[in-house]
């Protein structure tokens, strides 16, 4: 076998990684032997599925294919952050930016010093605010969570979310190897504030990851995330 | 819908590739055919690589989203319907594996094993008696740790480095034993 045609059988097998995977993919698509070679790779060793037994997956999944499908035009714009998450959180500027302005214009008591009694001059530093923002180019800040520490509150703003009949939005707080953690459900195109409890505060930490899942209506049944997640973003410092 | 034997008789092939070139122009009924028939089989695939019920619906998912807007490029010539269904599965599982941020290093593979559904009308045997044989033929003639990595890689969906980090042995051992493992494959499956 030439380098070519083993380098084929390796990206048949999802065996590459770095350089060699992109110089793969490059061929695929700009090379028709290539791209045959790889084919008849996947061909050959199609007989193996025959040994992965067949399982049914849950009753509601054809359903939630159909809402999907059914959704095209609007909310193929929510389904399509997903898979966009990766490069927006490589960049967050400007969404940072906007939830920085809505929580500066939305919660102005919680970030002002109180009137009375003025803090002392000695007070320790209160701890960052964190914000996310959940987006992606062609909506950026889709969804902004805005967590304010000293108040122990959650601002969430949903400018760019669809209604949908019969389905909500459910917030997620996702802590690191951990499992998620429901912060509620998100009412499309409106600013809410939640007082988040004390023992959940903790998880408020930089790096941690807030996502949005579409789920039915009330919120998941399960107490973890049963549809798809439409975006997520993860927690930084102010 | 017509039941259907539980093996992929050539009839059951036949009416899998006329519901996706139905779909390919824009037939939603047929789309629910395909995921009658497939859908459980494509779930097992997408289970054993990710080893995760919620995380395996969501890849079922996209690929059937998927097919319905792309399902033209099946191209009819070159793999049996079943084959192409499944090896985009696997494939959709395993980018959703390496992007997740709780990817891990690789599913074991019995974690899946065990909890097989075979209803009628539902394709589980992909691949006709004769094909299979032959591969079974070919892989068995291969070394025991050349056929492991090769095995792994394709039930587990790992790549040369977690293949490498999962049996503690050096990265260009693990290569050449694949590379040339897979030689001797093609060999003897075109001798």
């Amino acid at each position: 076998m030439t380098e070519r045609e083993l380098l084929a059988a390796e990206h048949a097998l999802r065996l590459l990684e770095g350089e060699e995977l992109l110089e793969a993919r490059r061929l695929q698509a700009g090379d028709p032997a290539f791209a045959a070679e790889v084919a008849t790779w996947e061909a050959r060793l199609g007989p193996l599925f025959d040994q992965i037994n067949p399982i049914e997956p849950g009753p509601e999944l054809w359903e939630r294919i159909e809402r999907a499908l059914n959704g095209d035009g609007q909310s193929a714009r929510i389904l399509k952050m997903r898979h966009k998450v990766r490069r927006w959180q490589a960049a967050t500027g400007l969404a940072t930016a906007a939830a920085i302005a809505l929580a500066l214009l939305a919660v102005p008591p919680l970030l002002r010093p109180p009137a009375a009694p003025p803090s002392p001059p000695t007070a320790p530093a209160p701890a960052p605010v964190l914000i996310a923002s959940l987006g992606d180019e062609s909506a950026p800040g889709a969804v902004a969570v805005t967590f304010v520490p000293a108040a122990g509150e959650l601002l969430v703003t949903s400018s760019a979310i669809e209604e949908q009949a019969d389905r909500d939005h459910e917030l997620w707080i996702i802590p690191a190897g951990g499992s998620p953690i429901s912060l509620g459900i998100v009412p499309a195109g409106e600013s809410v504030k939640r007082r988040i409890a004390p023992t959940l505060r903790g998880q408020f930490r930089s790096g941690a990851t807030i996502a949005l899942s579409r789920e039915p209506s009330g919120g998941s049944p399960t107490g973890q995330p049963t549809g798809p997640i439409l975006a997520t973003g993860s927690l930084q410092s102010v | 819908m017509a039941t259907v034997s539980a093996s992929s008789s050539t009839s059951d092939i036949e009416q899998l590739r006329a519901a996706l070139e139905a779909v390919a122009a824009g037939d939603r009924a047929a789309l629910r055919i395909v995921y009658q028939r497939t859908s459980a089989k494509l779930f097992g695939i997408c289970l054993r690589i990710l080893g995760d019920r919620m995380e395996a619906e969501d890849a079922l998912q996209e690929v059937y989203v998927s097919l319905w807007r792309r399902a033209g490029s099946y191209d009819p010539s070159r793999a049996s319907p079943i084959t192409w269904l499944a090896t985009f599965a696997r494939n959709r599982a395993i980018d959703r594996l390496r992007s997740s941020s709780r990817a891990r290093s690789g599913v074991d593979v019995r974690e899946a094993d065990g909890i097989a559904d075979h209803r009628a009308g539902v394709f589980d045997a992909l691949s006709d008696e004769q094909e299979r044989q032959r591969l079974n033929t070919c892989i068995d003639q291969l070394e025991e740790r050349q056929r492991g990595a090769i095995r792994t890689a394709f039930f587990g969906g790992l790549t040369y480095a977690q293949l490498a980090a999962r049996d503690g042995t050096p990265l260009g051992t693990v290569k050449s034993w694949v590379r040339r493992g897979l030689a001797q494959l093609k060999s003897c499956l075109e001798s």
